[in-house]
């Protein structure tokens, strides 16, 4: 039996997890490649036009391995809860029932999460009876705490400001002498007048190859020191928040605000990438209460809205991204006058 | 106490109702003047690109209000998600905020959740008097809203049956009485105006024999109850000779939202069985009843769905989907309407004649082959 899991959505968030968890199994799994563009147009043929880039890319991957030889059974991540009172976004949640529809060899792995960042057992045990029913519950604690382990481990690399996709490789990698090369934080220059950029957005949107447009890699190239929401330090996430405010009831949505709040409290960037999709719900009102608060903050950083969907062209996004590097020189400039 | 003043956006009906809930428990109210064009760009120019319609359009509203008037205080309902809706007191009070209107909003939000919350909020621009005016409050705000919904769902039903130019007149009537309730602030008075209304309706000629289409309205709440942004889809199709279902009425959402949901009773459990074929889990706003109402149709033989929705409205694209293939298997003829405010009225009554046009064919086609 092998099953296939498509490199999108919480790829780049939960995989650690996913893979600790079944090759404690030992059952087999196969990873679609990065994203490309006819995986791209599989998945928008698949879905409604109203549908985000990521859902879309989704089925693309998916499409992918329905393709493939040899495997048995698509790995279809569901989301539920996150936390108290906080949830995924509808599309999300929803999302399996969507899957199902247009694929029929699917296993739904529900993600509840409590406000720890822990999964409920139940629903994944559920699943992994129906397709392994010799699975029995000790084998399945110890498989539990792997996943659990290798998560951990990854999200402690992402806050050293490792990028997501070098750690997934250093971690889940098939060799154990993946090198997990230099992190985020020491790959731009140091120093004063270096410009120090936040990318904020879902990780599906700034990891994936062909969401994300490259953008790292091109802030990383032009010298800038580059945050994400990831490297927010564990105990820190939101001290800043401020508490008479209704919190958002989006995980994500939360995480991204408190981000912005904490690295504009401690000053530590100069410029903020709003980085969202076309069509995005949740991203839709939290790019305009990060723009509210950034508006009422003193000094605050210089923000860009970078909105992508499957006709967003790499030279147009450059661009835009030059002209933002210029105008937080000239601040510099300006400032130092 | 000073008396505050404080407005509501409008949306569909509701204004009628809650005009005398707010009176009655001691605010002064000031209603807007309805939705136009202007409202829409109004409320689009200053709200998110991707905001869904409901929101572009209450920003405008209240803009609108606050040009010509001086409220101290918006009152609007909240929300716990997946929906969108619940982040919009905190969006617009933002907006508004940056526009130079400091004021505050009363967010209403779920009260079983929220219960206390809600307390404070009323005692804080009320005074702890206002427990006193609670009953009559509710009691006003409820039998309007029974009797506004009352008068639409005969008007629905009655109006298709109708011969000649009397669809036009009843829903002429339909529009005089709404003025009347709206105009009274009395229960016996409200229960006077029911029976008039029925027996007033009753005494129309009606065509007899005829086969009349049945098309269901289901979707997004905001979009259903308000003819402002859709453009008056019911009474356009009720005009067509068709009978339209409403799924949705002010009373019934209130009566579930509010009683039901605080006495934690399990009223969506038979919507919850009827999706679950399609859709197994609770997506937020009013997705799971759009497609368990769209499963009814289907296996009540009724002849098309109408899903109404904003653009991007994230439980209803996710409905959209399901209730396609609903719409596959079982046969039912559905029709997605997304609204934003760049919609044109032209554009959407095309679409509903050619969607009438294939269901009377649909209709026709069946009736030659039971002959044959």
């Amino acid at each position: 039996m092998i099953i296939g899991i498509p490199r999108s959505l919480f790829f780049y968030y939960f995989f650690p997890f996913w893979s600790g968890f079944f090759s404690a199994l030992s059952l087999e799994y196969r990873v679609t490649p990065e994203t490309t563009n006819p995986i791209m147009e599989a998945g928008a043929t698949l879905c409604a036009d109203e549908i985000c880039l990521p859902v879309k890319l989704h089925f693309g991957h998916l499409q992918y391995l329905q393709e493939q030889e040899g495997v048995d059974l698509l790995f279809s991540p569901g989301f539920g809860r996150w936390g108290r009172r906080s949830h995924f976004c509808p599309k999300l949640i929803g999302l399996p029932d969507l899957v199902g529809l247009q694929f029929t060899q699917t296993a739904v792995f529900r993600h509840e999460l409590d406000a720890a960042g822990r999964f409920a057992k139940e629903p994944w045990l559920g699943t992994i009876r129906e397709i392994m029913p010799t699975v029995n519950k000790r084998v399945f604690t110890q498989a539990w705490k792997e996943g659990e382990r290798r998560q951990a481990a990854f999200f402690e690399l992402c806050r050293k400001g490792y990028l997501p996709p070098k750690a997934i490789e250093y971690l889940c990698g098939e060799k154990d002498s993946v090198e997990i090369g230099p992190a985020l934080l020491n790959l731009g220059k140091k120093g004063k007048g270096v410009p120090r950029i936040l990318v904020l957005g879902h990780p599906y949107m700034v990891y994936d190859n062909l969401a994300g447009q490259g953008l790292l890699q091109t802030l990383v190239h032009d010298g800038v020191q580059v945050f994400t929401k990831e490297m927010t330090p564990a105990g820190e996430v939101d001290k800043y928040w401020p508490t008479q405010e209704k919190r958002v009831f989006w995980t994500l949505g939360q995480q991204i605000l408190s981000a912005a709040y904490y690295f504009v409290n401690k000053r530590l960037i100069d410029g903020i990438i709003f980085h969202t999709a076309c069509l995005c719900g949740p991203d839709a009102l939290i790019g305009d209460l990060l723009e509210k608060y950034l508006a009422r903050e003193e000094k605050a950083p210089a923000l860009l809205k970078l909105t992508v969907d499957e006709h967003t062209g790499y030279a147009g996004l450059q661009t835009r991204v030059e002209a933002f590097l210029d105008l937080l020189k000239w601040r510099r400039q300006y400032a130092a006058v | 106490m000073p008396r505050y003043k404080v407005t509501i956006a409008s949306m569909g009906t509701t204004n009628i109702f809650l005009r005398s809930f707010l009176g009655e428990l001691g605010f002064d109210p000031i209603l807007p003047s309805g939705i136009t064009r202007e409202t829409l760009s109004l409320g689009s120019r200053y709200t998110p690109e991707f905001a869904c319609l409901p929101l572009k359009v209450n920003l405008g509203n209240y803009l609108q209000t606050l040009e010509k008037h001086d409220p101290d205080l918006i009152f609007m309902a909240g929300g716990i998600g997946p929906c969108r809706f619940g982040l919009y007191g905190e969006v617009q009070k933002e907006i508004l905020k940056s526009l130079g209107y400091d004021l505050p909003f009363i967010v209403v939000e779920p009260p079983k959740k929220h219960f206390t919350e809600v307390i404070d909020n009323f005692t804080r621009f009320l005074g702890r008097g206002f427990w006193r005016n609670l009953p009559r409050a509710v009691r006003i705000c409820w039998h309007k809203a029974k009797v506004v919904d009352e008068i639409d769902r005969t008007v629905l039903t009655l109006a298709p049956r109708l011969s000649g130019e009397y669809p036009r007149k009843l829903w002429a009537k339909r529009d005089e009485y709404l003025i009347a309730v709206d105009g009274t602030d009395k229960v016996s008075r409200l229960k006077e105006l029911l029976r008039e209304a029925g027996e007033d309706f009753a005494s129309l000629p009606q065509n007899v024999g005829g086969e009349i289409l049945r098309v269901v309205v289901v979707g997004e709440i905001y979009t259903v109850l308000e003819p402002a942004v859709n453009f008056q889809l019911e009474r356009v199709l009720s005009l067509m000779g068709i009978e339209v279902t409403r799924t949705i009425y002010i009373s019934e959402w209130i009566w579930q939202q509010i009683i039901l949901n605080f006495f934690r009773v399990d009223w969506q459990k038979d919507l919850r069985a009827q999706a679950k074929p399609y859709l197994t889990r609770f997506i937020g706003g009013h997705g799971l009843e759009t497609v368990a109402y769209t499963v009814q149709a289907a296996e009540n033989r009724q002849d098309g769905v109408i899903q109404l929705a904003p653009l991007g409205c994230m439980p209803e694209v996710v409905a959209m989907s399901i209730i396609r293939q609903v719409s596959k298997e079982k046969g039912i003829p559905v029709l997605s309407l997304l609204m934003d405010e760049h919609t044109g009225e032209a554009g959407i009554r095309t679409r509903l004649e050619a969607f009438v046009d294939l269901i009377q064919n649909k209709q026709a086609f069946f009736k030659q082959e039971k002959m044959a």
